[in-house]
């Protein structure tokens, strides 16, 4: 994370007793879809609500061993880091610094990196 | 949705719709792909029968310079001669066995071998062995020189044959030249060299490519550029092709798109094209890159008056057999080899290479260094990392003992086509070819 992103605001998302533990829910803070994922040992995660495979809501997938299940097609997302752990999908999801502030639940809306425009841009060629 | 139009009639490449050869509907056994018998028949009956790419003629544009290319367990050096013709030959020292060059390209005066300093021309004749009095057997030049394959070149590219009584490469690449021709792959300048190391068969690289039914499936993103249903395939003696219309979207989106999708938005502004001047339907913005490419050739660089419209946006896809994927544009072309292991079928090297057509007045780029990395070591960008992914559990699936073999649809038939060439190879129709 760059240093600028230290500088964006925690925002408030919900309560922690809004998502059970080991289940997962959508809110709008902003512009964003935020998905909630409240882990079985406690802790929480955020993502935005989109797989990245074909931009369906994750929300409702099930969450194994710090993995969301997309509920579409199945790809497997780590919920740390987001990388796509499982095939149809291949690129990461996005993924929100989170932290419990008493029982208040914050994310830092952190904008996700730029997807190239053409997907069969190749990293060090131009022009293909 | 309005449906793709085509051009009926092409001067230069075809574009018509092949007569369809009746190939049956049977199961395709996975032995072909999984077992070391049928790996072995492969190499005796149609890797060593067949001609194959060795290298591009701009990698060894100097007398003397030269390149090393590996085809199952052969290793090959190909060299530009004092007469400038590109030779192919084993590159093995008939001295004591050791390789000739360890390298993957260079430039030599003549050709030593680093053991003992045996030493060939650039003909492959043997030229000095040091303490050559010392061999009673004596050391004849006929019998001890680099032995040579036959060797061609087209489109650029130099071809190698490891059959020395086999037909021209015209003669085998039939259709090839006036389908591809009018594309002056030998104008193109490579720009991406990249090899991977796969845990898969190499036919298992090869269907990935000769089939579009997957891209609904792991390619989304391409449902807003390529019409993946209107695609017409063309199944020729030994090779074949599909022409993928690009810059549309896919019928499977169902009603016409209310805008511009980014990644043909993209294409726009990469010719110069402002997709905010574009008023028309999505379904017409292919049509209007074609118009605006034809009218803008002369400040694109790019002479397009050999290729049909359809060619300056769509994807003329062909496969060569038995290993080359081409997906060809008007100016750039994207091929993949893939090349067997040398002991293992379920491993094989995938070869990425990317050529962009130079532009009139333009110098040619340099030619990129060779990358070889395992799976998954580098992004070749989203659409072959998509690609790329299943393939592994593909072969470790087809090992399985309750898989019989592949099930193939029509829109698939490119897979059962080159199946049918293979098992010719097999089977010896093409044996007595020369």
């Amino acid at each position: 994370m760059d240093a600028s992103a230290n500088e964006i605001p925690f925002r408030f998302v919900a309560k922690t007793s809004d998502v059970e533990p080991g289940k997962n829910r959508c809110f709008q803070v902003e512009d964003r879809n935020v998905l909630l994922i409240h882990l079985p040992n406690g802790t929480f995660r955020a993502v935005e609500n989109q797989c990245s495979h074909e931009k369906k809501p994750l929300e409702g997938g099930r969450v194994r061993n710090g993995k969301i299940v997309c509920p579409h097609h199945g790809a497997n997302f780590d919920l740390q880091t987001g990388k796509a752990m499982s095939a149809p999908a291949v690129l990461p999801i996005h993924v929100y610094p989170v932290k419990v502030e008493g029982d208040e639940v914050m994310v830092q809306l952190v904008d996700p990196p730029k997807k190239p425009k053409n997907p069969f841009a190749i990293p060090g060629v131009t022009g293909f | 949705m309005v449906a793709v139009v085509r051009v009926k009639e092409s001067t230069g490449t075809p574009a018509g719709k092949s007569p369809e050869p009746k190939l049956g509907a049977e199961l395709i056994p996975k032995h072909r792909y999984v077992s070391d018998e049928f790996m072995k028949l492969e190499w005796e009956r149609m890797w060593t029968k067949v001609w194959l790419i060795g290298c591009r003629e701009e990698e060894i544009p100097e007398v003397g310079d030269y390149v090393t290319t590996e085809i199952g367990t052969e290793s090959l050096l190909i060299v530009r001669g004092e007469d400038g013709v590109p030779r192919t030959f084993y590159n093995v020292c008939n001295h004591r066995g050791n390789q000739v060059k360890f390298d993957s390209c260079g430039n030599a005066r003549t050709l030593q071998c680093a053991y003992h300093f045996w030493e060939y021309d650039l003909t492959g004749r043997l030229v000095n062995v040091p303490d050559e009095e010392d061999f009673a057997q004596g050391c004849p030049r006929d019998q001890l020189s680099l032995k040579a394959i036959r060797t061609e070149t087209w489109g650029g590219f130099v071809w190698y044959n490891l059959n020395p009584d086999c037909e021209p490469l015209a003669d085998y690449l039939g259709i090839v030249p006036e389908h591809l021709g009018p594309y002056h792959f030998e104008d193109m300048a490579m720009v991406m060299n990249v090899t991977v190391n796969w845990e898969c068969n190499w036919k298992t690289s090869v269907d990935a490519f000769n089939e579009v039914y997957h891209v609904q499936c792991i390619h989304p993103e391409l449902l807003y550029d390529n019409d993946d249903v209107d695609v017409q395939i063309d199944l020729y003696e030994r090779h074949n092709r599909y022409l993928v219309p690009f810059h549309t979207y896919s019928p499977r989106l169902g009603e016409e798109l209310d805008e511009v999708p980014e990644i043909i938005a993209s294409k726009m502004v990469a010719i110069g094209m402002n997709p905010d001047d574009f008023k028309g339907r999505v379904s017409e913005a292919r049509r209007a890159i074609q118009v605006y490419k034809r009218e803008n050739q002369e400040r694109l660089g790019i002479d397009y008056s050999e290729l049909n419209d359809d060619q300056l946006t769509d994807d003329y896809h062909y496969f060569i057999f038995p290993n080359l994927t081409l997906n060809t544009f008007a100016d750039r072309m994207m091929m993949f080899r893939q090349r067997p292991h040398e002991s293992d079928p379920n491993r094989m090297y995938y070869d990425v290479w990317v050529f962009m057509r130079v532009k009139q007045g333009q110098p040619r780029p340099p030619l990129p260094d060779h990358e070889h990395v395992n799976h998954g070591e580098r992004s070749l960008g989203l659409v072959l990392d998509q690609d790329s992914v299943n393939l592994p559990h593909v072969q470790r699936g087809m090992n399985s003992s309750a898989f019989e073999g592949l099930w193939i649809s029509h829109q698939e038939r490119r897979i059962r086509h080159m199946h049918k060439t293979l098992m010719d190879y097999i089977n010896g129709v093409y044996a007595n070819d020369a």
